[in-house]
């Protein structure tokens, strides 16, 4: 006999089916059933699922993130309005809107509630994490507006690839500094994180003014590298906070 | 429906759904447990405490669509378990487990059958049952057997082997 065949004999041998009798089935039937029913009172509560606890952040914390953006973004379209040439000047406004998600982020460390947070059923971090996938979003769209704006101020849409790695790089630095600083200074981090972003606006604004050439020879691909680089290094802060989401732990030390 | 959703309703309490999961499996259970058993009422029993214990156990049960492996897995060990109290079913008793005089025939296909896997180790009787009595995949006999895939093919590629051997020398 045939090797297929011989399967196939086997197959239809093996699976000859057997009566059922429908008494035992219906009996193990009704046990299950029972079994169902008990399992059924005794539930356990299903857990928020992560989009459910965003949309709760968003609750308590969404008109605080996305007001202080739309004031900083108001503001920095209105010195965008006053600026010759605004697209060099793109780097030193994109930080503010890192610093804008700083009092959110820091406001359980400030009514000395880290502690209490750590202890809830979502970790301290988790709700970082949720704060930061809010503000994250607000940044996107503000960030978007102040190029379009800068578009329209330079009526051309020449370099716009450039313009978006300026408006990028500077953000990332500055939400990297941000990140470190909350989660590895004890004391004064918002006045230090304020502190970085006037080093980082005046620092970005001033190579704007005296060294323009920095711009204009700078090929897209240094950009890119530094793009790619603090993009790596915001991701790494950004996966810290992913891993510590379920230990239930502050983000930061508790001072 | 998928077994992994009948089980998420049943989890939620849905007795239908739990109707539903052993009516697409009571047949199949039976009949894998009827080859570890030296009769039909004992099948039947290892295929009711095969489902109790799926029942109890679901809460347990994690999905990801492994829930064949899951269910044989219990039903194989319960077959281990009844096997070390009775030896695998005797040629004498295949006429019970048939049903009636019509049977006689299935009864005696059976017996040739059950000679052939007599043959075979007890992993190979089993790995052989699972791939062409229950059409597992290679994966899932790995799963229910607690070896690797490669095992498990060559269990079954060795019991055929030894089969077709058997076979040939008494034709």
């Amino acid at each position: 006999m045939k090797d297929r065949k011989f399967k196939a004999y086997l197959q239809s041998s093996l699976q000859q089916g057997v009566a059922v009798q429908l008494e035992k089935k219906k009996e193990t039937m009704a046990r299950c059933r029972q079994i169902t029913r008990k399992q059924a009172q005794n539930l356990a509560e299903k857990r928020t699922g992560f989009w459910q606890f965003l949309s709760d952040v968003f609750r308590f914390e969404g008109l605080s993130i996305f007001g202080l953006q739309a004031g900083v973004l108001l503001f920095v379209c209105v010195l965008m309005g006053t600026i010759d040439e605004v697209s060099y000047y793109i780097p030193a406004f994109t930080p503010l809107f890192g610093l804008a998600v700083m009092p959110v982020l820091l406001r359980s460390q400030y009514y000395k509630m880290g502690e209490m947070e750590a202890v809830t059923r979502a970790s301290g971090t988790e709700i970082i994490l949720a704060k930061l996938l809010l503000a994250g979003a607000a940044n996107l769209v503000c960030i978007t507006v102040v190029l379009w704006l800068a578009i329209y101020l330079r009526q051309s849409s020449k370099g716009i690839g450039q313009m978006i790695l300026y408006g990028l790089v500077p953000y990332l630095v500055a939400m990297t500094a941000f990140l470190r600083f909350i989660r590895l200074r004890r004391k004064e981090r918002l006045s230090v994180c304020m502190a970085a972003t006037v080093v980082f606006c005046v620092g970005w604004s001033v190579l704007a003014k005296v060294l323009p050439q920095f711009y204009e020879t700078s090929a897209t691909g240094l950009w890119i590298i530094l793009f790619a680089a603090f993009a790596i290094f915001f991701g790494k802060e950004i996966y810290f906070i992913w891993e510590m989401r379920k230990e239930g732990k502050i983000y930061g030390i508790v001072d | 429906m998928s077994d992994d959703e009948l089980i998420d309703r049943i989890k939620d309490g849905d007795e239908t759904a739990a109707e539903e999961l052993i009516d697409r499996y009571y047949a199949a259970i039976l009949r894998y447990c009827g080859w570890h058993c030296f009769n039909r009422e004992k099948a039947e029993d290892l295929t009711q405490e095969t489902f109790l214990k799926l029942f109890r156990s679901l809460p347990r049960y994690k999905g990801r669509n492994q829930f064949k492996s899951y269910l044989y897995t219990i039903a194989n060990r319960l077959c281990i378990d009844e096997s070390r109290k009775m030896p695998f079913y005797s040629l004498e008793d295949a006429a019970e487990i048939a049903d009636g005089q019509n049977e006689i025939a299935r009864a005696e296909h059976r017996e040739e059958i059950s000679r052939l896997l007599s043959a075979l180790s007890d992993v190979q009787r089993e790995a052989v049952l699972l791939r062409f009595g229950q059409e597992l995949g290679f994966t899932e006999i790995a799963k229910v057997m607690g070896c690797n895939r490669r095992t498990a093919q060559s269990r079954v590629r060795n019991a055929l082997m030894l089969m077709r051997k058997e076979f040939g020398d008494e034709r």
